[in-house]
């Protein structure tokens, strides 16, 4: 049975399912693709998507209750997908505004599209320092990342997680997508996969489907470790990394650069 | 640089370098060869020899020094004869071919045969034909042209140019080709062999680091098999397949129990506890060569902490598959206390404090009591702790040394240039710390299978 850490499974809080039965739908589709425990993560955007703590934490039990009630085989945590702000360090440490996943050292963060912020070393580096651990998600959808894939594994050797959707890796995605997700696995620079899922149909849970692919072209041994680390990210164990391969090619002439 | 060499020394270069030498004497000899035999083609020659005699009364046996200093100005008096268009002419009309007066002059030599009266005309061309024919007609022309210019008969054919099918090529001459190429790429090639060990800087031998760092040697590691690529997500952590649990039979294990052994010795000798492992640049193998050491004295059940130092470039986290997200970092950085930072690892007897989140750059100061701290509050609950340090050019390197007991620097046998490693050296005990000695480390082995027994 696989955990999900990502997905947006909790009725009308974010832009995921907007009706109670759109939910249990949902929840539905994800026992399908053989998962059992996922983390619901809503948008957090400060300034204008800032769902409450308690809100989230109120519908994930509310939720729960009416899965035990219709024997729907399967466990909803609660989380946030936070979209990346320079406070977020000690937003995190009074921990009333933002929600690590399922209350682990792991959050989850929403790079800006436009470019990566100057801070986030020292963001991250922070964060580090206080106990939490800083997860990218959907990397492979991020155009900077998408531009320079150096800044991601730098963020990685900097101790930064990297998530990426399911969907990248299906016929579901644009094939440059699909691409560039497999050039991160190639690069050992994706801890863990999710399914970010919204809608029954339109963004539905692919999880099974991803880890099929990944296990096809992959072997077992990397849907192995993606599938542990899901894990350890809902238990709040700590996880390993393998060294990421820096994908600049022109590295031996930036040996004179120095 | 001082450079002395005595003979010897240099016949011990020379002789260490005899296959390039040889290499290149043998390309030489061969181009020349080829020169010779493909390339210039075959030229002969052909020879007549005149005798000039003086009209002399009838009688008078012996010509008086006069005489022949008078005849032997004639002499040069003729050749001008021979070469002038007068004699030449013809000879071009009679050979039917589209030389020109120039061309035939390049040709052809004229000389007096030892100062004596006899002139000898030499003609050289590609067929020996030709030539004889050329250096004849050219004969006749002049005895022709001189019986009319100076109503002389004094022009003797002594021996005409002869046609002789076996007659050798005056040029060029394979065996002294040869001999030149032989003398030429030997000097050539030694002169390469002696500029290469002048602008040899690199620590490529026990010797080299004897005399150019004057430390002792403590261990010689070859470079290792590359590790067998498997079809994992954890095949690119070469680190962690160089360690010595992973390794397979064949690769030598003897070279790095010299070196515990070596360090042993050492830490007995003269009570040490704390070890930092650098080295005066980035990938000179300090990280890889300390874990094993650190492996081995695990093995040998020595309580062994390792300390992964190098906060930038951490590595040993991805060696053993532990998590960084806690590590020395954390102590330094944010208080955390010592016991949260330690980790067990999966050998026996070895603990592990990895190097924890990579500070940024904003948080480059080391607090260094605190290191000394940390050192200090350890050293009772283990019997050697090893530290993988920054390489030695980076600021944190020095200070660290300076808690340490002793300082090990690794080199790189291949491309660790010696100038570097004494300027390392040096920026090491200038921190008061002592440098207990050199790890020759890449180092090419001949023979590795010799180790495997």
């Amino acid at each position: 049975m696989s955990v999900d850490i990502h997905n947006h499974l909790l009725w009308d809080i974010d832009d995921g399912p907007a009706q109670q039965e759109d939910a249990i739908q949902l929840a539905h589709q994800a026992v399908k693709q053989g998962i059992s425990d996922v983390i619901a993560t809503p948008h957090f955007r400060l300034g204008y998507a800032q769902p409450s703590v308690e809100a989230i934490k109120e519908r994930t039990k509310q939720f729960n209750k009416l899965l035990a009630a219709q024997q729907i085989p399967l466990t909803v945590h609660s989380g946030m997908e936070i979209q990346l702000f320079a406070d977020l360090d000690t937003a995190l440490n009074t921990n009333e505004m933002v929600l690590s996943l399922n209350g682990s050292p792991y959050v989850l963060i929403e790079m800006p599209t436009t470019q990566i912020p100057h801070y986030i070393e020292d963001l991250f580096f922070n964060m580090q320092m206080r106990g939490f651990i800083p997860v990218i998600a959907h990397a492979e959808k991020n155009p900077p990342f998408q531009k320079n894939p150096d800044q991601l594994v730098q963020l990685i050797e900097k101790g930064a997680l990297v998530q990426i959707s399911a969907r990248s890796l299906t016929h579901h995605s644009q094939r440059s997508v699909r691409k560039f997700a497999n050039q991160l696995i190639q690069h050992r620079a994706v801890h863990l996969i999710a399914s970010d899922a919204h809608h029954v149909e339109k963004r539905p849970f692919l999880l099974t489907t991803a880890y099929k692919a990944v296990r096809k072209t992959y072997g077992l041994s990397y849907t192995a470790y993606f599938k542990k680390n899901a894990r350890l990210v809902l238990n709040g164990q700590s996880l390993f990394i393998h060294p990421p391969i820096p994908f600049n090619t022109r590295k031996s002439w930036q040996v004179f650069m120095k | 640089m001082d450079m002395t060499l005595d003979l010897k020394a240099l016949a011990a270069i020379l002789f260490r370098h005899i296959w390039i030498i040889l290499i290149i004497m043998i390309s030489t000899v061969g181009m020349s060869l080829f020169v010779t035999y493909q390339v210039m083609s075959p030229v002969y020659e052909g020879k007549t020899e005149l005798l000039i005699t003086t009209e002399q009364a009838d009688g008078q046996a012996l010509p008086s020094p006069g005489d022949i200093d008078s005849s032997l100005k004639l002499i040069d008096t003729y050749r001008a004869i021979i070469e002038s268009p007068t004699v030449l002419n013809p000879v071009i009309s009679d050979l039917e071919n589209s030389l020109t007066i120039a061309h035939l002059k390049q040709k052809m030599t004229v000389e007096p045969l030892h100062d004596s009266q006899v002139l000898v005309i030499k003609v050289e061309d590609q067929d020996q034909k030709t030539a004889v024919n050329t250096a004849n007609l050219i004969a006749q022309s002049f005895q022709k042209r001189t019986a009319e210019l100076m109503k002389l008969d004094n022009v003797h054919l002594l021996s005409p140019a002869e046609y002789n099918p076996d007659a050798k090529q005056i040029c060029p001459k394979p065996v002294v080709n040869t001999i030149i190429s032989i003398l030429i790429g030997g000097l050539f090639a030694m002169g390469i062999v002696l500029l290469k060990h002048i602008f040899n800087t690199s620590l490529s031998s026990e010797e080299a680091v004897t005399t150019h760092l004057e430390q002792p040697v403590l261990g010689v590691i070859p470079t290792l098999p590359k590790p067998a690529s498997e079809d994992s997500i954890s095949s690119q952590n070469a680190l962690r397949q160089q360690l010595m649990h992973h390794w397979q039979d064949k690769t030598p294990i003897e070279p790095y129990q010299n070196l515990a052994a070596s360090l042993l010795y050492l830490i007995k000798n003269e009570t040490l506890k704390t070890i930092l492992f650098t080295s005066p640049n980035p990938g000179e193998g300090k990280s890889l060569t300390s874990l094993n050491t650190a492996l081995l004295f695990a093995n040998s059940k020595k309580r062994t902490l390792y300390i992964d130092m190098d906060l930038r470039k951490p590595s040993c986290h991805y060696a053993f598959q532990l998590p960084n997200h806690v590590g020395m970092s954390s102590y330094l950085f944010h208080e955390m206390p010592i016991s949260d930072i330690i980790q067990e690892s999966e050998i026996e007897h070895l603990s592990i404090i990895t190097a924890g989140p990579p500070p940024p750059f904003s948080a480059r100061l080391l607090n260094v009591a605190k290191i000394n701290a940390l050192l200090t509050a350890l050293k009772d609950d283990f019997d050697i702790i090893i530290i993988d340090s920054p390489p030695t050019f980076v600021s944190d390197t020095p200070l660290i040394s300076g808690h340490a007991d002793g300082t090990v620097m690794v080199v790189d046998s291949k491309s660790t240039r010696y100038p570097d490693a004494r300027q390392a050296i040096e920026r090491i005990t200038q921190s008061d710390s002592k440098v207990l000695g050199v790890i020759l480390n890449n180092f090419k082995m001949k023979h590795v299978q010799d180790y495997y027994y």
